[in-house]
């Protein structure tokens, strides 16, 4: 059967990257990007670092730097780019697409990108203006609005938003305390040994990180806007609260259509839902990898939406569904520091430190059954970049004995193995 | 007057820039909607996906390659040639006026 209509739900990194990709592709059908907010489909990841800090350092907007493509391409591309609408209904029997403005897009494929939304704290009326959250841009031009230099800000939950925007905000002269219930921030997505060094880079740099700090109550302060307190009774006063505790999978068009949804719309290796002319991609859909123990992944990160994106667009484009691959690769900055990380660590890896932590430059490998499974380097690029060449060969995982004769060198390691695979190749022939 | 970048997109067609001096080639590129730049890393020689080819008359002219270029550029995915350079380690200034750059066919 032709593939004539296209719809992608959600203008995000995926839903955006599927687009280009269809029409790089050379598919010539008719494409539908359907996107809830009202501007030029934008890049998330400054949400929380550089245009923070454009906006409360007082630089101002960052004009066309944001786009994820120029607003001229969408024309170019032939893209009928819908903004500012939801999707509220999925009619899998008639292949329709329902908007919130009465439109109905009819689809031979639907791609949902839906992404995810974050998880809030209901805030009490009188506060409720003073607690934010960063998703969006108007997320982040409110904060800034409310804050400048001198205020104080209690970020809730101690993940890599919060502790992004803590150091940025820190750096412009914001008072920023941290608040997380759990015993240990920054313990999703990150080696034990690498958040334990980005928080001494927050010490050191003057923000206080609270730990097994349970939130009890939001309210009115006696001398700042909002005040917390924790179930023990302690209280700290602000002039804003910013939550970063965590976001839930768009599921509800995916559920309400009978869709399999578990943590995320369920797809199979090639991407798709269980429903075979529907496709779901980025943060909102959990697809099988052996890279986790639990044997499926729902990533939240540009690279994994932009992959599935390109997977997707390809597949649709030439009629190939492939099995989807990728090593997952994230990167987040706090101080000045960029961490840039490839594989997936879980809790329990065994961690070896390459380089030096106290000069600033240094990688740690995760090794997971003897084997690499995740790299995380500080002002080491090319580390990283080696790290995803050599996780991506997935037959050839190096041991730690095999890197400790390399002395942890993940270059020249890599250098090696291939000079070696490219002399089996020959001695064969 | 502002120093003037074009852009030429694999395909031939052109694209000319006007960019304030202090601004990075990259940063010229994503401002005026040119296509064809990826800069992942936003500008910290971190990615190599904003990866041109600088016109020959224009090397010569150009800062020198640091050495943490030089290593990232062994990891663009086009290939690397005399030519290549990361654009967000091109800072514009009014002696760059006419900078011509080729834009290689993908980034990632």
């Amino acid at each position: 059967m032709s593939v004539d209509d296209v719809v992608i739900v959600g203008a995000g990194h995926a839903g955006v990257q599927t687009a280009v990709t269809l029409r790089k592709r050379g598919f010539e059908g008719r494409i539908s990007l359907v996107g809830a907010d009202d501007e030029v489909p934008y890049q998330r990841p400054p949400l929380s670092k550089t245009y923070l800090e454009a906006l409360v350092g007082g630089e101002g907007a960052l004009g066309g730097l944001l786009d994820l493509q120029p607003e001229s391409a969408y024309e170019k591309l032939r893209v009928h780019l819908l903004r500012g609408r939801e999707v509220t209904a999925l009619d899998r029997d008639r292949r329709l697409v329902h908007t919130s403005d009465g439109e109905e897009l009819r689809y031979d494929k639907l791609v949902l990108a839906t992404g995810a939304r974050p998880r809030t704290l209901d805030p009490p009326e009188e506060v409720s203006d003073r607690v934010v959250h960063l998703r969006t841009k108007s997320d982040t031009e409110r904060l800034a609005r409310l804050v400048g230099p001198g205020a104080k800000v209690a970020v809730l939950g101690g993940g890599f938003i919060g502790l992004e925007a803590a150091s940025v905000l820190s750096r412009l002269g914001v008072e920023v305390q941290v608040f997380d219930n759990a015993p240990r921030v920054l313990n999703r997505g990150l080696s034990t040994r690498m958040a334990d060094h980005l928080v001494e880079q927050h010490r050191r740099n003057g923000v206080s990180i609270h730990t097994d700090w349970s939130l009890e109550r939001v309210t009115t302060g006696e001398h700042r806007p909002v005040a917390l307190f924790s179930d023990r009774g302690d209280g700290y006063e602000c002039d804003l609260v910013l939550t970063g505790i965590g976001v839930l999978p768009e599921t509800g068009l995916a559920r309400a259509a009978g869709l399999t949804v578990d943590d995320g719309v369920v797809v199979d290796g090639s991407l798709r839902t269980s429903d075979g002319d529907i496709y779901a991609i980025g943060d909102c859909a959990r697809f099988p990898s052996d890279r986790s123990t639990g044997g499926s992944l729902r990533l939240e990160s540009v690279q994994n939406a932009t992959e599935q994106a390109k997977h997707v667009g390809n597949a649709i484009a030439t009629g190939q569904d492939g099995e989807y691959e990728s090593v997952p690769t994230f990167w987040t900055e706090h101080w000045g520091l960029r961490v840039q990380m490839a594989g997936i660590v879980e809790p329990g890896d065994e961690l070896v430190v390459s380089g030096e932590p106290d000069e600033g430059a240094f990688s740690v490998l995760a090794f997971r059954h003897g084997r690499l499974v995740a790299v995380e380097s500080v002002d080491r690029p090319i580390d990283h970049l080696s790290a995803r060449r050599i996780l991506g060969d997935r037959e050839n995982l190096p041991s730690a004995r095999d890197l400790d004769a390399y002395e942890y060198d993940l270059t020249a390691w890599s250098k090696r193995s291939r000079e070696s695979s490219v002399r089996e190749v020959v001695g064969r022939t | 007057m502002q120093p003037r970048i074009t852009f030429v997109h694999p395909d031939g067609t052109r694209d000319d820039v006007d960019v304030a001096p202090g601004r990075s080639v990259m940063e010229a590129a994503k401002i005026n909607q040119v296509d064809g730049i990826v800069a992942e890393c936003g500008g910290n020689a971190m990615c190599a996906t904003c990866h041109v080819y600088v016109a020959d008359e224009w090397t010569e002219r150009l800062p020198e390659i640091s050495m943490v270029e030089e290593s990232m550029l062994e990891f663009t995915a086009c290939e690397r040639t005399d030519a290549s350079r990361l654009s967000c380690q091109i800072e514009v200034t009014e002696e760059l006026d006419g900078l011509v750059v080729e834009l290689p066919e993908e980034q990632l």
